[in-house]
């Protein structure tokens, strides 16, 4: 972090001295332009981060710079009034967009539609309502930065806004290399995952989309103050997608690369006008194609990696043992499914199925393919929708309640197929899990760079060799290494029970020997109940206490492993003939 | 027909995974790829398939040099795989799915019929709403069904339940029976044993033993490779 703040503080001080010693018309440029790198940091945060490509931010920016431009007409010296006023409304405007979409879970590709034919039906708004925004020609004649019935001169206005704009700038970096970061590049890649975790991704995305508005509205604001005046273009097609193709050169996935890309593109126009005027869209439609071919996740994170450093505040968080008893407390029963029925359209999955676990239980469900085994942990985990029947957990009706209560009740599920994120570290994977006992946006921002990760997680990290490769992508992982970083991920947080979905697959028989082995131990240790979905018989006569066995969507027996392989029944639709 | 890969290095950027992967699959013959994990076992397939761009050595096929083929052009060639991961198109239809992999709608009901229990229902139903074990039988007996002179297998039993194991190991060794060539990577041993005419052991993306099937020890010697 300290390293962070010595880079801010060195960037603010070289733009200070830009800003005041390359003339009032290179400056005049440098404010403008990152009054513009502002908005692209805007879009930077939703699109590179949080993956929600928004053709909208002129939205909020357009609307600031109308509300400031308003305003500051009327009483020149209320200037702060209406950075702050275009801050809220900018935050308001896409908080309402965003619950609309996210609440929705509608599409991204809608999304980014939706909040592009918005900014255009503004910039029709803005023609017409000639009394409130002066129609074609908009509004002219916006005076400088001021306050205190004063006015800025040129100078210390294009010196106020290159310093806010580098200000707000570092502010968002700094952000980003907070937790929330990681948990906005976990949505982006993998957002079941992390809402299984018990982040709540949709409150979390219209969070981040609101922060967003909020930079877009002060960007509209300092831009205003800067032109002199606004028309309904500020809403239009062309700078929309100017700010996408400034971002996407610049690199999306770090706070410098839409700033890098804002000022590069906008000084190279600048200084080409004259000669290439009637070229420069060629040219920057050339250069698009360029950037995307051979570029393709942007020039910071290009160069950055061509200069050996990796792309992102990569640095790894640290580790730590929390020391906290996890399992179940000494209730009873600590889930109960009762009468459980969920179809596909007209296949019925599940039909009738209950199943009581106790604390203190290892319990296996077994069942031929298609039995509908998956679709029951997604059901105890509120991963799906069933439509009849109740799930109780600890003694409370968790009945229709989103994936992330039951996870941040403790409810921790492996996958079937492993699911991690994988442009991010085994160490941030396993951090995130951390994280999500305090998930909310503002306990995110607030926590350090290091996560405090359960026993029973550390033991698994250890003995399966991911200590070792803390940095390692966990993209990069093998098949069976991403089941052992997921079971890690689900024990890292709270977790009172654990749901594994097939957590031998793809391991050789020693590992498998010893994944039982790892199982019993955190269970008896941790007095931990674990549900478990399996198919080798090996693994689960050397795990299981009891094991029930589900076919065709019914419940079809239940009792110690010795039982259920004497069971006729079972041996006919499961086991065959074999074993 | 013969799949073989002289030297071959393969990795995701700048990490390599294969060092010098030397080996050949002749048709008729089933040669297991057994290892821990993390090995290279699902690169190597990759590789194979050239789904991933091997970084060094040649990879022939019935003696022509496929290494900068295209993996379309090597399926045409007589290659074929069935993944580790899910690879079906989630959204269309079991038969559908079918229909684009080039199966005439006359071995429609082959391919479903090789696990009775669990496929021959599910025509009509969208493939993404299959079981996970259902998925991965379904792409096994796509490969299987194919005919292809070489097939490669990535982890084919994963997820199957018992008897529809069984059922896999037999539908494998028939498809030798037809003159198929068979590159299984397999971590059920006793099913790999059981079906194998070699093997091959991985470590750290290097071949590291080879046997035949029957040799003295062969169990022993794998099995020493898989203890961690």
């Amino acid at each position: 972090m300290r390293r962070g703040v010595v880079h801010s503080a060195l960037i603010l001080g070289a733009a200070a001295i830009a800003s005041l010693f390359l003339g009032d018309f290179r400056a005049g440029q440098l404010s403008l332009f990152l009054s513009l790198a502002t908005l692209a940091v805007s879009l930077g945060l939703v699109w590179g981060y949080a993956g929600i490509l928004s053709l909208g931010q002129l939205l909020p920016f357009g609307f600031a710079a109308y509300m400031t431009a308003r305003i500051t007409i009327a009483h020149p010296s209320l200037s702060v009034v209406a950075l702050g006023a275009s801050a809220a409304a900018g935050a308001g405007l896409s908080a309402i967009v965003a619950v609309a979409a996210f609440r929705r879970r509608l599409s991204l590709v809608v999304v980014g539609l939706l909040t592009l034919m918005l900014s255009l039906t503004f910039e029709q708004i803005a023609q017409q309502w000639r009394e409130l925004t002066g129609g074609f020609n908009g509004l002219t004649n916006v005076p400088r930065l001021g306050a205190f019935g004063a006015t800025l001169s040129e100078t210390w206005q294009n010196f106020t806004i290159t310093i806010v704009a580098v200000l707000i700038i570092s502010g968002v970096g700094f952000l980003l290399s907070r937790p929330v970061g990681a948990v906005l590049v976990g949505i982006r890649d993998n957002e079941r995952r992390v809402e299984a975790l018990g982040y709540n991704t949709v409150a979390i995305k219209i969070w981040v989309f609101s922060i967003g508005g909020a930079l877009a509205g002060v960007a509209g604001a300092l831009y205003v103050h800067r032109t002199g005046f606004v028309s309904p273009g500020i809403f239009g097609f062309t700078l929309a997608t100017n700010v996408v193709l400034w971002t996407l050169i610049g690199g999306r996935g770090v706070v410098a690369g839409p700033v890098v890309g804002t000022l590069l593109i906008n000084f190279a126009s600048a200084a080409l006008a004259d000669v290439w005027l009637q070229y420069w869209h060629l040219g920057t439609g050339v250069i698009f194609v360029a950037a995307v071919l051979f570029v393709p996740d942007g020039l910071v994170p290009s160069l950055l990696r061509a200069t050996g450093r990796a792309p992102r505040r990569r640095r790894l968080p640290r580790i730590r043992e929390r020391v906290e008893a996890t399992g179940a407390r000494a209730e009873d029963s600590v889930m109960e499914a009762a009468a459980i029925d969920k179809s596909f359209g007209s296949f019925n999955v599940l039909e009738g199925v209950s199943l009581a676990i106790d604390a203190a239980e290892l319990r296996c469900l077994i069942g031929p393919n298609g039995a509908g085994k998956s679709t029951l942990l997604d059901i105890l985990s509120g991963q799906q929708q069933h439509e009849g029947g109740t799930v109780s957990l600890f003694g409370q009706d968790y009945t229709g309640s989103p994936a992330w209560a039951f996870a941040r009740l403790g409810v921790s599920r492996k996958f079937q197929a492993p699911q991690v994120v994988h442009s991010l570290s085994v160490a941030e994977n396993i951090a995130l899990a951390a994280w999500a006992t305090r998930p909310s946006p503002w306990e995110l921002t607030r926590a350090g760079w290091a996560a405090d990760v359960s026993t029973g997680a550390l033991q698994i990290l250890n003995s399966t060799g991911l200590a070792d490769r803390q940095a390692t992508p966990a993209g990069d992982l093998s098949h069976g290494e991403k089941q052992w970083l997921e079971i890690a991920m689900a024990l890292a947080g709270t977790c009172r029970m654990l749901l594994l979905d097939e957590p031998t697959a793809g391991m050789t028989a020693a590992e498998s020997t010893r994944a039982a082995a790892l199982l019993r131990e955190l269970h008896n240790r941790f007095s931990l109940p674990i549900l478990i979905v399996e198919h080798d018989m090996a693994f689960i006569r050397a795990v299981a206490d009891r094991v029930t066995v589900l076919a065709r969507g019914r419940l079809l027996a239940d009792g110690t492993v010795a039982e259920i392989e004497e069971n006729r029944d079972v041996r006919a639709v499961y086991l065959g003939v074999e074993t | 027909m013969r799949l073989e890969a002289r030297e071959l290095f393969a990795g995701y950027d700048a990490v390599p995974v294969l060092h010098g992967i030397s080996l050949a699959v002749e048709s008729g013959e089933i040669v297991a790829i057994v290892g821990r994990n993390g090995v290279g076992k699902t690169t190597l397939v990759k590789a194979l398939m050239g789904v991933l761009p091997a970084t060094g050595g040649r990879i022939h096929l019935d003696g022509i040099d496929v290494t900068r083929r295209a993996p379309s052009a090597r399926v045409r060639a007589g290659l074929r795989a069935a993944y580790q991961e899910r690879a079906l198109f989630r959204e269309l239809t079991v038969v559908d799915n079918l229909r684009l992999g080039g199966f005439a709608p006359a071995t429609h009901r082959r391919v479903l019929d090789m696990f009775p229990d669990s496929l021959p229902g599910r025509a009509a139903q969208r493939a993404g709403t299959l079981s996970g074990g259902e998925q991965k039988m379904l792409a096994a007996a796509c490969a299987l069904v194919s005919a292809s002179p070489v097939i490669l297998m990535d982890e084919p039993s994963e997820g199957l339940q018992p008897s529809n194991v069984d059922l896999l190991g037999h539908h494998i060794a028939n498809a030798r029976e037809r003159g198929s060539g068979v590159l299984l990577i397999e971590q059920h041993l006793a099913l790999a044993e059981r079906l194998a005419d070699r093997f091959i052991v991985l470590e750290k993306g290097e071949i590291v033993e080879e046997g035949l099937a029957g040799e003295d020890h062969i169990h022993d010697r794998i099995a020493k490779r898989l203890v961690i």
